[in-house]
Formats: structure tokens, C-alpha cells, sequence
């Protein structure tokens, strides 16, 4: 090669070469950063916490990010992108212990700021879980969207589709509910013309029309026995009203619901009058020993006109697996009277310690409420607060926990109002929850503003889902489902 | 030197690139403005990234990109008609290595021909002419290296992998002009095997390889094999251009050529009369106009669902949006959005940064003035709408919004839009707009006790009476079918001409002289 092509290679190299900034003291100020990961407690498995500058003058970013218990990492660019297995050395190497951040910025005139290091602290509590797995849709309004379920890998920034609607084309593709996130036992609802249940028993792959005759409706919400066999569902029929004032925008409501059980090797629906009654019952969840259902029960008021008095109690009843019966006796656990407010989305923690669930003004829906928010019942006591250290102004909802217990995850609109995003965040020692942090991303800020849809009904997974989609396809496209029977 | 013929060929081919960039910047404009707007291109890595997600991607990237300067009409033409022109520069080369002399020109002319007819459909985007262009452009590379000097090297699998990865039913095209190369040799009858290994493999890996990748791509596999999509050829649709071309009028805030465009279309129709009649109440002569357009359509009888077509989900985001109404008009917006491709539609992204400054939400409108910061063309529209940096017309704009906005709190029943209307009205009575469009639709109905009850509700007890003439003669005639005494004429009708011209209308009832009026609209319409 010519001389005059290593020097313009070298030319062109140092103008792209920003190196490393000099030797200063940092200042007291901790710089500015999105996702805002200072102080937030993360599993060692977690992919690497890229993050970017919030400040349009800068131009460069130089992070060295060093290990309490040892090792050392560095990174400079536009943005925070850390090499994900020096990222992951160093956070196993430092489990239980601190990732100090020292972060440099580069400004437009050439100038270095040197900021005051933060912290990200490396759980002890393992999250062996595979990854999460949601589904993708416009926010909020009644669109038949372009919506699908994706599954990622927790430790990097790998996102995989489980079933996207491309597939099965004009379909709404609705929420997937495994058995403890098992990639073997799940279901998902799809609604429109030839709509069903896909569900996997850890079997096969059937395809369900879930309305009985006798039942009010389609299997909406869905939680399986931990013993893979049973599904509690609640059957809603659901409509959706619109607020006049943009503050709230959409509140969706039951005209019916009740609780039913699918038993997934017969096929038969388990109800009980106990829990189909003219009242409000709805998202059911199994106790992790199986022996009790979780759900919420509203009275019935006139709607759409009582919307702000229509307030759901926390509530449990026996199911016995055996006989395949419910209880007679529906136990109250947060009354909606006492409290003035509405509960939602009971999901106890596998462990059994913890039961979660959503509190609002009124409504079933707390996606859509910005007052909605996550607390917790110890469920040795009985006694619930409201988990403040993690919830914001905004919607924090549709959680659920790891499979090893200790961690949740949840959906906050806190970024901007109106699309829901992921965040993690787990309960220590002391019984407080840690600072959440979001769903990390390789460029998160070109990924989050660019961003359209919301993490929908998010949970964990424990292995990659694999779906043969071709067969889901000529489910779908078949229309042939199984028919539910009732037990008489 | 050029050959006398082929300068002819090139003067001849040159001419009709002109006339033809002519027509689509003349005769053709709004609908490459309507191929812009249906879409966003983002300048960032994440978003070009996003590309590999489908197959295609290098026909959808470049067609993508490029399409963002169908922002300037003339840009526009010049862009798509470059790529037609490719597309048969690729084909001519190809055919004439097939086909003897004239033969290969028609066959040529009747391609570009082809090619032509599907840009007419407002469906056919541009990433379809990189598509068939990369198609095209590879088989014509596999021939070159399997009979030039590497002919030793049968690449014709890798060549047509690239094509379906790079160019998606670009592989088809691909396979069939490799096919056909080698029919040809068949015919001349110097083939090897190896080239009928290359044409078999050609069609087995053009058809296969979406079948093997449809599930990477999550695709049905008609979908996989023809991604991004074929055109269909049209012919010119000025009914179409004529209706888009007042949409965009309209958005450019020119109410006067709106409407002007609107009285002139040669095919009034419902979005024509809606346009013209929604300019019309923002120059406050929505009463004035009412009655001069053929078609009677203000938008207030329609609702919208997921069957909706796209012009009616855009007509009634425009409403909505006029009238205050912002939850309605965030929820026609995102529907539209829904509805293009990738889910987003760039003024859809400006209707909604819009909608959260009006109604406050500054997290939601900054979302999506980042979004628009990053494209080409709306950057300078993102930075104009940044809370603090807005020039004071855009202010004054958002603020005058603010106050057409609902501010009560409380669930509705559905999208009727009467009762949007009239919760418009309860929030703020001064909202003219919704007030000619709720007086309006009750006269269009001929429901003049509701008519009447509206008007005393909010221009009689809020203490401002709007004297329209419209709404003059639709009260007279009220009046004249009660038995009220003289005192409510008094109360409610201005004395002059109009009560002559009605006492005069009163003995010649359907007289076509009085068409102008809504006496005999409502006696004779």
C-alpha cells in the first residue's frame, strides 16, 4: 500500500478518535443521564446498562466503570454501550457489592467535564429467569393495532418474536399467559374472524373456542395452576368509554365477568355460582400451593354513568383440585369500601411471601389510570402498603414476579404520560423494594423515543419460547377450534 | 462515438423521462405528498437497523429514504421517475441479451410502460421499483459472472439469497431472468449442466428461500415470497389526486384555495364537501357556506372503527382536532398511525405532538417532537413547536386550542358526535366552530325543534345571538310554524331584508328563485 494511504487512514482515524479525557478532579455534580440508572440495584445477569447523555452539547462520553469487589470497565462514544461479556465478568465478579460509574462528556467546543461517580448496586438475588416476554400496541385506544408478542433475553439486547400479527394476518393478538414462565404451558388469545385460544398444555398445541354455552363470554384474563394442568380465566365482556378530558382518555369496563377454571386435558370449564354471579369478578390467580384463587369483585353500579363507583375489593376463594370445586366462602382481603379505592391484577409471589396488585380511584383497568399504583400484602400478615419506593405519578402496572421470587417487573408510563414501558425492581431483605430501572436497550434514548408501542402484559420467562409458527398459522387460519364443555 | 440510432433511442428515452417528471410534478403532485405523509424515515442508526427485521431490506431502505423528499413535488417526480427509468434501463439490457432487436424494444417499452400504470395507485410505494430494480440488477450480475471470467465460480445461490435478503420478490425477478438466459442457451444449444443447475437452483432457492426464512420473518409465506409487496397497474386516478390535493390545501392552513379547489373538483364528493365546509367554520362563514356545495357532509354523522377508510380516519382527526376535541382527535391519529406502514405516518407524528401541547401533556408532545427532529423534513417544524423555543404564532396557535378544549371531567357514551359537540360547548360556549357545526347539523337533519333548543341553549340564555343569515331563515321558519306572539320575532329576528324575502318566499314556497336559501332547502332538498 502507498505511503499516503496509511496517512490518510491514520488522518481519518484520529479525527474519529476523541481518547480518553484528561486528568481531572471530578466535580460534585452527577451527570445527567437517560434511563436514570444512578442508584438502582440490578441482577447480575442483567445485559448491559447502556445509557446516554442528557445534554445536546455533548458530543463525546467517556465511562470507566470500576467494581467494588474488583475489575474494571471502559466505554467511550456517543453514548454509554458497554461490551456485553466484559459487561457481564464484571457484574458476576461483583455480586452483592457496587459498579462506581465515572462518567466524562466531551462538549461541542472540545471542552471535558469530569461528573461525580454514581452508583449501580449488583443484587445477590439471582434472576436465572431466560427473559420477559410481552406484547407490542399502540397505547390506549381502541385499534385493532399491529400488534405481536416478543420474547427477550434478559442478559442481552437479543428480541425475538414469539408470534407477531404479520403472521396471522388481521388478527389482534392478544396476552400470553404461561405457567410460571414456562415455555411449554401457556396461552394466547386471538380475537377477529376465526379468533380462539392458542393453547399449549405441555402436550400439544390446541386451539380453543373458550365460550360455553353457559359462560358469560371468551377466557380473557388468564393465570395456570402451578400443577400445569388447571387455567383460572376470568370471562369478560368488555367495553370501552372515553373521557372527555384527555387527563385520563379511555376507561374500559365489564358489562359482565365471572371466574372460571379450564381444565386444559379435558377441556371442560370448572364454574362455580359462587363466582359467576351478577357481580364484577375478574383477573384471577392461583396461590402458589393452588389451593386458593386470588380475584378481584366489584358490585355491580349503573354504567357507564357510576364509572368513578365502580370499585373492586381483593378477594380469595378456595379451589380444591381434586373434587375440581371452588369454595363457598370468598374471603375479603383489601375492601374496596374501607379504602375508598379499587383493586387489580392480584399476582402472588411464587415463594408465597408477597401477593401484588394494583390500586386506583375506580375502574379495573389500571394501565389507564395515572393514579394506578403497585402495592403489596405481606402474606404472612395480611398487611399491605403501597410500595412507594418504586411507583411514580404515572400508571404503574400489569407486574409480576420471577420465577425464583425476589425480583417483579411492572409497567410505567412514567417516561412521557403515554406509553407504557418495562422496569424491574426487587424486594430486599429489609422488605422494600429497590430503585426500578428500565428495560435496558442498546441506544436506550433512540430506542425509547422512537418507540411507539407499549410493553404490554409483561411477565417473566424461564427458556426461549418456540412457537411453530406455521402450524399456528393454519390454526388461525383453519378457524377449526376445540369447543369447552362445562362440568355439570 | 454514439451510433446514429442510439442517440435517436437516448433523445427519445431522455424526452419521455422529462415528460413524464413533468407529469408527476404537474398532474400528479399530491399524490406523491400522500406517499410522504404515509410514512416517517428517521436519520438514525436505530431506525435504518430496524430495516433488517423484514426481507427487503436494502429495496425498503433506499425506497424509504428517498421518499422523505417527496416532500418537495418537484423532488418528488424527479426521484420516482429516475427509478422507473432504472428499472427499464435494467430490463433493457437484460431483454436484449434474450430477444433479437425489435422484439426486446417492445418488449422494453411495454415494461416501462407497465412500470408507469403501477405508480399511478397511491398504493404503490417506492421501495417497489428498488425491488424490482435490485431484481433485476442481480440476475443481470449473475449472467455477467457466470459467463465472464469467472465462469469457473457458479455463484447463482448466493446471488439469489442476496436478492430475496437485499430485494425480497426481487429474487423472483432475479430467477427469471436467469431462467431465461439459460433457455436461451438451451435454444443455441451451447448448455452445460452446470447451467441448468444454475436455472433450477435460481427457482428452487428464489421460491424456497422465503418459505425456509418465513418463520424468521414472521411471515405467511405468500407474504414472504412477494415482501414487500407487487403493485398493480392503474390507471391515472385524477378523482383521487383531486381529493388529496384539498386534504393538503387544507393542512397548509390556505382555507381560501381549499375551498376554492374544493367548489372546482370535477368529482365533489364527501371529503371534498367536508374540506370545504370545515375551512369554511374556521373562517367563521360555516353558515355563510352551507348551502353552496352540491354535497352535504360536515363529518358530524360519521364515527370511526377499525373498517374505516384512511382519507375518513383522517377527515375526522382533522375535526376532532378543529372542534377541540383532543382525546377524539388523539384516537383518530393513532389509528391512522396504526394503519401505515410501520405504524407511523409522519403527519399523524405532527397531529400528535400538537394534540399533547394543546391538552398539556409536555412528555408525551416532546416524544414526538424528538421523533420529527430526526427526520429531514420536520425538523424545523419539531424545533418551531419545542415548548420555549415556539415563535409566537405557534403559541399564540396552541393557546387558542387550549381554550376550544374540553376541560370537564367525566366519561362519554360514544362517539356521537352531537354529544361531543355539546360537551365542546358546555366546556367553553364561545367555541364557534363547534357551534356552527352542532346549529349546522341540526338544520342539515331539518330538526328544527332541536335546532331551536340549541340555539336558545347557546346563543340566547349565554347572551350572544349569532345573527347568520343561514340561521335567520331556519329560526323564521320556526317561528312560523309556532303560534309565538310578535314579541319573539322581536326577540329573536333582525327586521330587514331577510323577513321581506321570507314574506315573499311564504307566497312562492319552492319557487327556484329562493334556491339560495334554507327555506327551500328545507321545502324542496
Amino acid at each position: 500500500m502507498k505511503p499516503y494511504i496509511y496517512i490518510f487512514i491514520c488522518a481519518i482515524l484520529a479525527a474519529c478518535s476523541h481518547g480518553k479525557p484528561p486528568q481531572m478532579s471530578p466535580s460534585t455534580e452527577k451527570p445527567d443521564i437517560f434511563p436514570d440508572y444512578a442508584d438502582v440495584t440490578i441482577p447480575s445477569r442483567i445485559a448491559p446498562m447502556n445509557f446516554n447523555i442528557i445534554n445536546d452539547n455533548a458530543e463525546h462520553i467517556y465511562v470507566k466503570v470500576t467494581g467494588e469487589k474488583g475489575g474494571e470497565l471502559e466505554t467511550s462514544g456517543r453514548y454509554a454501550d458497554f461490551d456485553e461479556k466484559k459487561w457481564h465478568d464484571l457484574t458476576t465478579q461483583n455480586i452483592g457489592a457496587d459498579l462506581s460509574f465515572d462518567v466524562s462528556v466531551k462538549d461541542r467546543d472540545g471542552k471535558w467535564s469530569r461528573y461525580a461517580p454514581f452508583v449501580i448496586h449488583v443484587s445477590d438475588i439471582p434472576l436465572d429467569d431466560y427473559g420477559v416476554v410481552y406484547r407490542k400496541i399502540a397505547p390506549g385506544y381502541q385499534t385493532f393495532s399491529k400488534t405481536g408478542i416478543y420474547q427477550r433475553d434478559i442478559s442481552s439486547f437479543e428480541e425475538i418474536p414469539v408470534l407477531e400479527e404479520t403472521a396471522v394476518e388481521g388478527k389482534c393478538l392478544n396476552c400470553h399467559y404461561s405457567n410460571r414462565g414456562r415455555n411449554d404451558q401457556f396461552s394466547i388469545h386471538v380475537r377477529g374472524k376465526n379468533g380462539g385460544t392458542i393453547l399449549n398444555n405441555g402436550k400439544n398445541l390446541v386451539y380453543l373456542n373458550t365460550k360455553a354455552p353457559e359462560t358469560a363470554g371468551n377466557a380473557t384474563y388468564g393465570y395456570w395452576h402451578p400443577d400445569g394442568r388447571y387455567i383460572a380465566f376470568s370471562v369478560n365482556k368488555i367495553v370501552q368509554n372515553f373521557y372527555l378530558d384527555k387527563e385520563h382518555n379511555i376507561e374500559p369496563w365489564d358489562v359482565v365477568s365471572d371466574i372460571i377454571v379450564l381444565d386444559t386435558e379435558t377441556n371442560r370449564i370448572i364454574t362455580s355460582p359462587v363466582v359467576a354471579t351478577p357481580r364484577c369478578e375478574t383477573t384471577p390467580a392461583f396461590s402458589p400451593d393452588g389451593k386458593k384463587i386470588y380475584f378481584c369483585l366489584a358490585d355491580s353500579v349503573t354504567m357507564p354513568g357510576g364509572y368513578d363507583r365502580l370499585k373492586y375489593s381483593l378477594c380469595s376463594i378456595d379451589f380444591d383440585v381434586k373434587s375440581e370445586t371452588f369454595g363457598s366462602r370468598i374471603d375479603t382481603l383489601v375492601c374496596a369500601g374501607d379504602l375508598g379505592k379499587s383493586a387489580s391484577l392480584p399476582r402472588p409471589s411464587y415463594d408465597g411471601k408477597y401477593l401484588m396488585y394494583n390500586i386506583t380511584d375506580y375502574g379495573t383497568s389500571p394501565i389507564h389510570h395515572s393514579d394506578a399504583d403497585l402495592w403489596i400484602m405481606d402474606l404472612s400478615t395480611g398487611e399491605s402498603r403501597n410500595i412507594a419506593e418504586v411507583n411514580s405519578d404515572c400508571s404503574d402496572a400489569y407486574h409480576n414476579w420471577s420465577t425464583g421470587g425476589g425480583w417483579f417487573l411492572f409497567n410505567s408510563k412514567r417516561l412521557d404520560g403515554m406509553y407504557g414501558n418495562l422496569y424491574f425492581s426487587c424486594i430486599g431483605p429489609d422488605g422494600k423494594a429497590t430503585k426500578p430501572f428500565l428495560l435496558p436497550q442498546k441506544n436506550p434514548r433512540l430506542y425509547y423515543d422512537e418507540a411507539l408501542h407499549s410493553f404490554n402484559a409483561p411477565d417473566f420467562i424461564t427458556e426461549k419460547i418456540d412457537l411453530d409458527m406455521p402450524e399456528v398459522r393454519s390454526m388461525v387460519k383453519s378457524g377449526k377450534t376445540l369447543d369447552v364443555s362445562v362440568k355439570k | 462515438m454514439l451510433k446514429p440510432k442510439d442517440i435517436i433511442i437516448s433523445g427519445i428515452c431522455l424526452a419521455g423521462c422529462v415528460i413524464l417528471a413533468a407529469f408527476y410534478a404537474t398532474a400528479y403532485p399530491s399524490h406523491l405528498l400522500w406517499q410522504e405523509q404515509n410514512q416517517i424515515f428517521l436519520n438514525t442508526p436505530h431506525w435504518v437497523a430496524t430495516y433488517f427485521d423484514k426481507p427487503a431490506w436494502l429495496g425498503c431502505l433506499a425506497g424509504d429514504w428517498l421518499t422523505q423528499y417527496y416532500h418537495n413535488p418537484v423532488a418528488g417526480a424527479v426521484i420516482l421517475t429516475l427509478a422507473i427509468a432504472f428499472c427499464t434501463v435494467c430490463f433493457a439490457i437484460g431483454v436484449r441479451r434474450i430477444l433479437p432487436g425489435i422484439s426486446s424494444y417492445i418488449l422494453t417499452v411495454l415494461f416501462a410502460i407497465l412500470l408507469i400504470a403501477c405508480s399511478m395507485d397511491a398504493a404503490t410505494t417506492l421501495p417497489f421499483y428498488f425491488c424490482v430494480a435490485g431484481g433485476l440488477a442481480l440476475g443481470l450480475l449473475q449472467h455477467r459472472v457466470s459467463f465472464g471470467k469467472c465462469r469457473r465460480l457458479d455463484l447463482t445461490p448466493v446471488f439469489v439469497v442476496a436478492a430475496y435478503w437485499a430485494f425480497g420478490f426481487g429474487a423472483l425477478i432475479s430467477a427469471f431472468l436467469i431462467t431465461a438466459f439459460t433457455i436461451k442457451r438451451i435454444l443455441r444449444k451451447y448448455m452445460s449442466d452446470r447451467h441448468w443447475f444454475s436455472a433450477l437452483c435460481a427457482v428452487i432457492l428464489a421460491a424456497g428461500t422465503p418459505a425456509f426464512l418465513s418463520g424468521y420473518y414472521a411471515l405467511p409465506y405468500s407474504k414472504a415470497l412477494f415482501y414487500p409487496g407487487i403493485a398493480k397497474p392503474a390507471l391515472p386516478n385524477y378523482e383521487y389526486e383531486e381529493r388529496l390535493a384539498i386534504a393538503d390545501a387544507f393542512h397548509d392552513k390556505d382555507y381560501d384555495l381549499t375551498r376554492q379547489l374544493a367548489l372546482d373538483a370535477e368529482s365533489p364528493n364527501e371529503i371534498s364537501a367536508f374540506y370545504y365546509y370545515l375551512s369554511s367554520a374556521l373562517q367563521d362563514s360555516l353558515p355563510d357556506n352551507l348551502l353552496k356545495y352540491k354535497i352535504k357532509s360536515l363529518g358530524t354523522l360519521t364515527t370511526i372503527g377499525e373498517t374505516s377508510p384512511l382519507p375518513v380516519i383522517n377527515m375526522m382527526n382533522d375535526l376532532y382536532f378543529e372542534l377541540g376535541d383532543m382525546t377524539y382527535a388523539e384516537r383518530a391519529a393513532m389509528m391512522r398511525n396504526v394503519f401505515s406502514p410501520r405504524n407511523r405516518n409522519v403527519r399523524m407524528i405532527c397531529r400528535l405532538a400538537e394534540i399533547n401541547l394543546v391538552s398539556g401533556d409536555t412528555l408525551a408532545a416532546l416524544k414526538y417532537l424528538r421523533i420529527l427532529d430526526r427526520t429531514h423534513a420536520y425538523s424545523a417544524w419539531s424545533k418551531k413547536h419545542t415548548p420555549g423555543q415556539m415563535p409566537p404564532d405557534v403559541e399564540a396557535d396552541i393557546s387558542r386550542r387550549r381554550t376550544l378544549s374540553n376541560n370537564k371531567d367525566n366519561i362519554r357514551l360514544g362517539d356521537n358526535c352531537r354529544n361531543i359537540l355539546l360537551e365542546l360547548l358546555e366546556s367553553n360556549h364561545k367555541n364557534l366552530i363547534a357551534l356552527d357545526y352542532l346549529l349546522c347539523t341540526d338544520l342539515l337533519l331539518k330538526d328544527m325543534d332541536t335546532f331551536k333548543m340549541d340555539y336558545d341553549t347557546y346563543c340566547i340564555q349565554k347572551g350572544s345571538p349569532r345573527y347568520k343569515k343561514l340561521y335567520q331563515e331556519a329560526l323564521m321558519i320556526y317561528l312560523a310554524g309556532t303560534d309565538v306572539p310578535e314579541s319573539e320575532w322581536d326577540r329573536y329576528i333582525i327586521p330587514g331584508p331577510t323577513v321581506d324575502a321570507f314574506n315573499r318566499y311564504s307566497n312562492r314556497r319552492g319557487d327556484p328563485a329562493f334556491k339560495d336559501t334554507y327555506w327551500y332547502y328545507f321545502d324542496k332538498q
